[in-house]
């Protein structure tokens, strides 16, 4: 307790994080991931399907062999030519995947992402103050989710016209009441600890304490949720495409190619069989990731 | 059966867990005996071994991390580790009952308490439903709770209740040892000295061994007949209540012993143990407690001490008594 | 005769619960010097926790005076009372859920000087920090740990460190040291004495600890069911308890030797319901000196003897 300092070897921050550096918490989560085999083959395939769906311009071309038709080679079983043979307009069913997942991917994860800001917003505040302004949000979105995610999303859709964009809106909305509730539970319980009393006490405004205090040890949950629900986006989106609301042809989706292969199954089923894998590999993939991240996360096997 | 036949035998004692490919030792060649009617404390702060100990006597330990690696424990002369499945279930709750520190949790939120203290009688004794009932009011008043609180829900009892319950649930079937680990830890003071007085009633009125597990040597003091002191998974002092609070030997017990406040030298400083409490998954090498022994000396720091017998009930575990039983603190 | 930081006034914080009013802190007065410490000692349901932080405004009181340094602090704002708790400070008792598990230890001894903008440097800000780390015996090469690395003490030293950054006068400690193993539990205690001494601090000391309270406060307060119960310098409570729940409390310490043990009092039943009490002694169930009057008057505090305060039919005012 001298009243001035000692001697230090350094004179700054800098020289000193250099050379105690900070164990780095995402590195061991990595590591503890990585151990979990069925997590670490959902995000290969979810990788996989990422570059594809990435690559896809470089891959073939859009207007040439997604979109123009081609009558003269239509209906083709899988072959050498078109490894997944090509649709009842002669296009080619693999590069009509490969783009289909753009679309799935672009408006899952955009959708999900209006439903975590949404929900971060207004699960944050009912969880953080609890009281009314819990029970008035909470009563707000207990009615959204009563409604069935598809329903909600159409209502939106054939009142506001269907476009891409609507379409995200939509999805992100439809979403929204149950990111509410996840963020939440996840905020209520770490409310209580005393580390969110002693921010205050040190002086530190609401805000910063959700921001710096809260939400950071509220991540796990979240990002577990995301995944989740991005599966299930994809999975509305499908859908809604399906029925003819969603994509609409000839702009590939798995939807909506399910929906025109139909007519064709009995004797050419690779027309659907193609895009039903596809979503099966996506939802399946992100429902392993999710879990192993689940397990990853988990605080009571953490330390 | 021998009348001199111990309660409680364990010999050598060592278990391990097995964690991420790490070893814990986290109990090495710890040795108790406890006669019928008596209480042995066994005393340590976290880490030390102690609950591990307490788990191993019923075969308890969590699996598969938990090992027992050597040693045996014999209750009322049958060796644990011999018994089948069905055998030690049975000796569970009618020979050897436990009480644990968080009464919370140990009991069924959705059972009444009558209902929970007669299960193991009917298990135990086969009981039939209404003799059993008679006899769990019995035993509510035996410890202090009104008889008529039978048909009540645990959470209709505050916290000191409830462990008084938990002590009823474990005598039911009138076990020959109870095993208590940090029984008032979590209770007030002036409940735990209730608690405290049920158990040394008990002890007084019945043969029934008791294995005290503690970090208090103020409860030590009031309910035990023998004392251990854990350290890093080992007993380095270990003897009758007068040898250990009249006579103590080991750098540590001395040390717990500063480390409390006076209550009649009020302006003495308290003398802390410096250093922290070892991480079982690195015990120092040699004698665990050397790096913070005022003591030490360098063969402290590669060899365990052997065991020295001060008398025949006294011994200590440290490289000052090597050559010399003369008290070194 | 030091300066009164501190005075609380009838302070009393009620809850309203499913089945009434719960009287939590009841009507609690007390002064506090500069410089001294005063200990809180009860058992659970005793209202010291609510005290303590009713005191620092994170609980809103109900009603009652605090003035701290002259300053009446139920009539700031917001904002001045974020700016007062520069001189006030509070040490957790749990050092597991007291520190934010995302944050290094220096991040989290630095936010208290980053938030009230003491020194816009950062490197200084940064000395500063390893200062701190000096003062509670946290080794530098700690700086970017996180508290999962650490045990209990350590941590609860990094509470320490916090709640000294903006050099306080004074600090609740919630029972700082009952959740840690008995040898540490003495470091810290001779820490938390050393800083007293060197800093000047004023300390509010709250546990259910007794024999530790007597080691670390000049005056001990006795709380029961929300009330003040009795206040006397430590010695003098130790040496002449003059409230029946007092004696009841001192004689039920577990004394750590086998001669000359104290005589204990058992306490009848249990604590009674601290919800819609009645105005009458609350100890009255329980009491074995329990009279008639008890169970019809609520007894004032009142000076039985110089500087020894007690609410008990018992004891008549000095004098009286």
């Amino acid at each position: 307790m001298q009243a001035t300092s000692p001697a230090r070897a350094f004179t700054t921050k800098k020289q000193f994080y250099a050379q105690f550096k900070k164990k780095s918490i995402a590195h061991e989560l990595w590591l503890r991931f990585l151990k979990n085999k069925t997590a670490v083959i959902g995000l290969v395939i979810f990788c996989i399907i990422v570059a594809v769906a990435v690559a896809a311009p470089w891959l073939t071309s859009y207007d040439n062999v997604v979109i123009k038709m081609n009558i003269g080679d239509r209906l083709q079983h899988p072959s050498m030519v078109h490894w997944f043979g090509t649709d009842e307009l002669g296009r080619d069913i693999l590069a009509r995947i490969v783009y289909g997942a753009r679309v799935s991917l672009l408006i899952g994860f955009s959708a999900i992402f209006v439903s975590l800001v949404v929900g971060l917003v207004l699960g944050g505040a009912a969880g953080y103050y609890g009281g009314k302004i819990d029970s008035v949000i909470m009563r707000a979105m207990d009615v959204f989710l009563s409604l069935p995610d598809v329903l909600l999303a159409l209502a939106i859709i054939a009142a506001f016209g269907n476009t891409k964009v609507n379409l995200t809106v939509a999805i992100g909305l439809a979403f929204a009441p149950k990111f509410s509730r996840v963020v939440r539970s996840a905020v209520m319980g770490v409310r209580d600890n005393e580390y969110i009393e002693a921010a205050r006490s040190i002086g530190a405004v609401d805000w910063r304490i959700i921001a710096r205090h809260v939400l950071p040890n509220c991540i796990g949950p979240i990002i577990v949720q995301v995944t989740l629900y991005v599966a299930n986006a994809i999975l509305t989106i499908a859908a809604l495409s399906f029925i003819g609301l969603g994509i609409q042809p000839p702009t590939p989706e798995w939807g909506n190619m399910l929906a025109s292969g139909r007519t064709y199954m009995r004797d050419f089923p690779h027309i659907v069989m193609a895009p039903g894998l596809a979503i099966f590999f996506t939802i399946l993939a992100l429902n392993l990731l999710g879990d192993g991240l689940r397990d990853t996360l988990d605080p009571r096997l953490k330390h | 059966m021998d009348a001199q036949q111990n309660t409680l035998e364990i010999k050598n004692l060592t278990v391990e867990y097995v964690v991420d490919d790490e070893i814990v030792h986290a109990v090495t060649g710890v040795n108790i005996t406890i006669p019928a009617g008596k209480t042995f404390g066994l005393v340590g702060e976290t880490g030390a071994g102690k609950t591990t100990t307490a788990l191993s006597i019923l075969n308890l330990l969590p699996a598969p991390a938990g090992r027992i690696v050597s040693g045996e424990i014999a209750v009322n002369g049958q060796d644990v580790f011999k018994l089948s499945p069905k055998q030690l279930l049975a000796m569970r709750g009618s020979q050897v009952a436990m009480v644990f520190q968080d009464p919370m949790s140990s009991l069924n939120p959705i059972k009444t308490v009558g209902e929970q203290i007669a299960e193991g009688m009917k298990i135990h004794r086969g009981v039939s439903d209404k003799e059993a009932l008679v006899q769990a009011t019995n035993m509510l008043e035996l410890v202090g709770i009104p008889g008529s609180r039978v048909t009540e829900y645990p959470h209709q009892f505050s916290g000191g209740m409830k462990q008084r319950v938990i002590i009823a649930i474990a005598l039911a079937c009138n076990p020959d040892l109870l095993i208590a680990d940090e029984p008032t830890t979590a209770l007030d003071v002036t409940i735990q000295a209730q608690v405290l007085k049920l158990l040394r009633e008990l002890k007084d009125n019945s043969r029934m061994a008791m294995l005290m597990i503690t970090h208090a040597l103020g409860i030590v003091a009031e309910v035990c007949d023998y004392v251990g002191i854990m350290y890093g998974g080992r007993i380095v002092e270990c003897g009758t209540l007068a040898d250990i609070f009249d006579n103590l030997r080991h750098p540590y017990t001395r040390g717990l012993f500063d480390s409390l406040p006076d209550i009649e030298n009020r302006r003495a400083e308290l003398k802390p143990i410096p250093g922290l409490i070892p991480d079982p998954m690195n015990l120092p090498p040699g004698c665990a407690f050397h790096p913070r022994c005022a003591y030490a000396k360098p063969e402290c720091s590669r060899d365990f001490p052997q065991v020295r017998w001060l008398s025949d009930t006294h011994y200590v575990s440290c490289h000052l008594y090597n050559e010399t039983l003369e008290n070194m603190l | 005769m030091g300066e009164i930081l501190l005075e609380v006034k009838n302070l009393k914080k009620y809850f309203h619960v499913a089945a009434g009013t719960l009287h939590a802190v009841d009507d609690v007065s007390f002064k506090l010097e500069e410089g001294r410490t005063l200990g809180i000692v009860g058992e659970s349901g005793c209202g010291k926790t609510t005290l303590g932080r009713t005191i620092l405004r994170l609980i809103e009181p109900t009603s009652g005076e605090l003035t701290f340094h002259g300053k009446n602090l139920r009539k700031l704002n917001t904002s001045e009372m974020r700016y007062m708790r520069r001189e006030m400070q509070i040490i957790f008792q749990d050092p597991y859920s007291s520190l934010n598990p995302r944050k290094t230890i220096a991040e989290t001894i630095e936010e208290p000087i980053l938030l009230a903008g003491l020194i816009p440097d950062s490197d200084k800000r940064f000395m500063r920090v390893l200062d701190l780390m000096d003062t509670v015996g946290l080794a530098q090469r700690l700086i970017n740990t996180y508290p999962h690395e650490l045990d209990g003490g350590r941590r609860q030293r990094v509470g320490i460190a916090r709640a000294l950054a903006m050099n306080p006068k004074f600090i609740v400690c919630d029972e700082p040291v009952s959740s840690l193993d008995v040898s540490i539990q003495a470091q810290i205690l001779n820490l938390m004495k050393t800083i007293q001494r060197d800093m000047g601090i004023t300390y509010l000391f709250i546990t259910h600890d007794l024999s530790v309270v007597n080691h670390f406060s000049d005056d001990i307060a006795v709380m029961y069911l929300g009330r003040l119960v009795e206040k006397a310098p430590a010695e003098a409570l130790f040496q002449e308890p003059l409230h029946p729940y007092t004696e009841a409390l001192l004689s039920a310490i577990p004394v750590a030797r086998i001669h000359n043990r104290p005589e204990r009092i058992m306490l009848k039943g249990e604590l009674t319901s601290p919800i819609n009490p009645e105005p009458v002694c609350r100890f009255a169930a329980r009491c074995t000196r329990c009279m008639d009057i008890c169970t019809r008057e609520e007894p004032p505090l009142i000076e039985a003897r110089p500087n020894h305060f007690v609410a008990c039919h018992l004891h008549q005012a000095m004098g009286g």
